[in-house]
């Protein structure tokens, strides 16, 4: 659009003016411009927004039969070796005491005239001791055993063991950080997973339709200050089983700087509810 | 202009502020967790020896029933799934001094302490008597934490009911707890071999005990299976048609209550693979006079037969079985190519194709609870049983065993147990199709008959009472 025009004046596309006016706008432009992505980063510095769900890339092969789980038992702790030295030393390790104290008067009596310590010593049986010396170790044996078969029992009824199966693999995917609210889910996450591997429930309590709540505060190591039953599901039972789990997973995960004083102030609600399985 | 400025900028402003939800997880009190599945654990159980509370001279006798008494109640313990038998050994208080209740109840009773050390979580106390032929059992049992009664009953019966007493109060005990009935008196038929060429089919008790031959066919007699209310079977045997002068596989139903015998269904072919529906009213089954085998519904007086699947071209539709809610039909075809799982609505529309895996998918069975289906599933060179849920997701194997010779065994035929937590099934791993039940999350697995016979399609009855 270039008509020579002898009149600066009349030709607004080439006067000094037009000129001025169109550097100060390009100034202005670039200053809005730099000014918006100014505010936004400070917006998304101060103000988080919702981040978008990521999920990890799931990856099946549907061709081939899964195995068979087989759950691992622990190898055989060396308890036996220390139950036959405790055996030969100390003749009457599962001896009642404290029982003994709670009882009235007579019954000490009683107690005390248990076979292997007979005070009495110009009868002293050797082949009755031995004998209560073996029996005594039978039943060292029989509560080992019989904690082996419970510690190994362990894994066997997680609702929700990783089962690698034949042909399906989970694929890690990539997840963000950085994201406050996703950290803050990791945080809450990592702590029901903590407090969920710790809680033991009897399998005949299985079905029983009943729910405990309880608040808990924890310090900026993750370490226990207090816990209080808010709600609990009348059961003995069942109340003395949650406390017991939040008592094993402490010290929890410690809480990312900006909840610490959240959780101090307010603490940690934790619903107990056995869903049906 | 200016006015123009200012405006962008308050727009640009207002732009960048406002999708803004900056939701507080926190909630009114901190934060919140739910905790929903804990690690479930087994409970100590101490069953110490019966005592016979009986007169001397009926000692004898005596001794032997306690022992069965003895065996059939620990054996159902042990397979509820809740307790850990503890080791007699590990018995601090010899059982014969002391009396069947707390010491704090009656003189000369047991000591808690002695069974609170050893960490026993519930005791069981019994005392028997037999007087003649009459049997009476009283039972007391105990939680030791809490030093309380949880349920303390005296059964009679005859001493031929030994066992029935036994299952009756583990049944007892586990309602008493659970709040569940138990499965202790439910039953399994099944078809066993007897002569040489011979198969009639046999009731027993869930544990192998008790056996009790239904038919007497004097040819084969095979796959029986339950009605829903667990007073009728139905089973399919080789019969004689005089007319065509050939035998063909028929339809029977036998009653348990009454024991009248019912020919149900005796078209050319097959009439086999049967299983009632939910509502007792009527049987699904192969039939195959139409040329190929097909899935029908068939009233129990054998009128009203529908036809279900409508297979061309050689397809075979057989094995049916209608899911415990009523709404579907799982069966096996080969209208891909090889055997594969399917289901199907009541009225046989909708198909859908359940398995991709394998190469011989067969007998499907589902759970009481209509979530999962059982099948076995041909793995190369034997088969094993599988476990997946409804739509076909998540399946596992249960299975896995060596014969003697080292190869791989044969585990068929799954049905599960009327609370859904077991698995019955049949395995040649000793040589002989055996039956055995493994935890339908294939943890467990429990040997149920120890003869020389071969089972055959063995199904587990409903809850009986």
């Amino acid at each position: 659009m270039t008509s020579a025009n002898l009149n600066p004046q009349a030709n607004p596309s080439h006067s000094p003016q037009t000129d001025e006016r169109l550097s100060r706008y390009i100034g202005v432009s670039l200053a809005l411009h730099f000014a918006f992505f100014v505010l936004l980063a400070v917006r998304a510095y101060v103000m988080p927004s919702e981040p978008r769900p990521l999920e990890r890339a799931i990856r099946v092969d549907i061709v081939a039969l899964p195995d068979k789980q087989v759950a691992q038992l622990p190898a055989p702790r060396p308890a036996e070796e220390s139950v036959k030295a405790e055996g030969k030393t100390s003749p009457e390790p599962l001896k009642p005491t404290q029982p003994v104290a709670a009882a009235p008067p007579k019954l000490p009596q009683k107690t005390a005239a248990r076979p292997a310590a007979k005070q009495d010593p110009t009868k002293i049986n050797l082949n009755k001791t031995k004998k209560n010396q073996e029996a005594a170790l039978k039943r060292l044996q029989a509560i080992e055993k019989l904690r082996n078969m419970q510690a190994s029992d362990k894994p066997a009824r997680q609702q929700t063991a990783s089962t690698v199966v034949k042909g399906n693999e989970i694929s890690q995917g990539n997840s963000l950080t950085g994201l406050t609210k996703i950290e803050h889910e990791n945080y809450t996450e990592s702590v029901h997973d903590e407090i969920k591997r710790h809680w033991n429930l009897p399998q005949w309590m299985a079905n029983a339709n009943m729910s405990a709540t309880v608040r808990i505060f924890i310090d900026a190591n993750g370490g226990l200050i207090k816990k209080e039953m808010i709600r609990s599901s009348k059961n003995p039972v069942f109340d003395q089983s949650v406390m017991a789990a939040i008592d094993a997973s402490v010290p929890l995960p410690r809480p990312p700087s900006h909840l610490e004083n959240l959780i101090a102030v307010r603490g940690i609600e934790i619903e107990f509810t056995p869903s049906g399985n | 202009m200016r006015l123009h400025s200012i405006l962008t900028v308050i727009v640009l402003t207002l732009l960048s502020l406002s999708p803004l939800t900056a939701r507080a997880q926190e909630g009114s009190g901190g934060l919140y967790i739910k905790v929903d599945s804990p690690n479930f654990k087994k409970s100590v159980m101490a069953i110490p020896p019966f005592q016979f509370t009986g007169s001397p001279n009926s000692a004898k006798n005596g001794i032997e029933i306690g022992k069965e008494l003895y065996d059939v109640f620990k054996n159902d313990m042990e397979v509820s799934g809740f307790f850990t038998l503890m080791n007699p050994s590990a018995f601090i208080e010899d059982v014969r001094n002391v009396g069947l209740r707390p010491a704090t109840i009656e003189s000369g009773g047991f000591k808690f302490e002695s069974w609170q050390q050893i960490g026993a979580e519930f005791l069981v106390r019994v005392g028997y008597r037999v007087l003649g032929d009459s049997l009476t059992v009283d039972t007391y049992t105990y939680y030791v934490p809490q030093q309380k009664l949880i349920l303390g009953k005296t059964y009679k019966s005859t001493v031929n009911s030994v066992r029935t007493v036994a299952h009756t109060f583990a049944n007892d005990l586990v309602k008493e707890l659970t709040g569940q009935r138990g499965i202790f008196l439910s039953k399994i038929v099944v078809s066993r071999s007897t002569r040489p060429h011979e198969k009639e089919i046999f009731i027993m008790d869930w544990d192998g005990g008790n056996p009790r031959q239904v038919t007497n066919h004097r040819s084969i007699a095979q796959s029986p299976t339950w009605s829903f209310d667990g007073k009728m079977i139905a089973y399919s045997a080789f019969a004689y048609h005089v007319k065509e002068k050939t035998r063909n596989m028929d339809l029977f139903t036998y009653s348990l209550e009454t024991g009248k015998r019912l020919l149900v269904s005796y078209r050319r072919g097959i009439n086999s693979g049967a299983s009632f529906t939910p509502d007792g009213r009527s049987i699904l089954l192969t039939i195959s006079n139409e040329g190929t085998p097909d899935i029908y519904r068939i009233n129990l007086d054998g009128k009203g037969l529908v036809r279900l699947t409508h297979s061309t071209g050689g397809v075979m539709n057989v094995e049916p079985v209608m899911s415990p809610d009523g709404k579907k039909i799982a069966f096996s075809s080969t209208r891909a190519g090889r055997p594969m799982i399917y289901v199907m609505d009541a009225d046989g529309s909708n198909v859908k194709r359940l398995t991709f895996a394998g190469e011989y998918n067969s007998t499907p069975a589902w759970s009481p609870d209509s979530k999962r289906i059982a099948f076995a599933g041909l793995d190369k060179t034997h088969y094993d049983i599988f476990v997946m849920n409804a739509d076909g997701t998540n399946m596992i194997r249960i299975t896995s065993a060596k014969k003697p010779n080292g190869k791989m065994a044969n585990n068929e035929d799954p049905s599960f147990s009327p609370d859904g937590r077991y698995i019955l099934f049949r395995s040649d791993r000793t040589g002989k199709y055996q039956l055995y039940i493994a935890s339908a999350d294939g943890e467990f697995e429990r040997r149920i008959t120890f003869d020389q016979h071969e089972y055959f399609k063995p199904r587990w009855s409903p809850a009986f009472e």
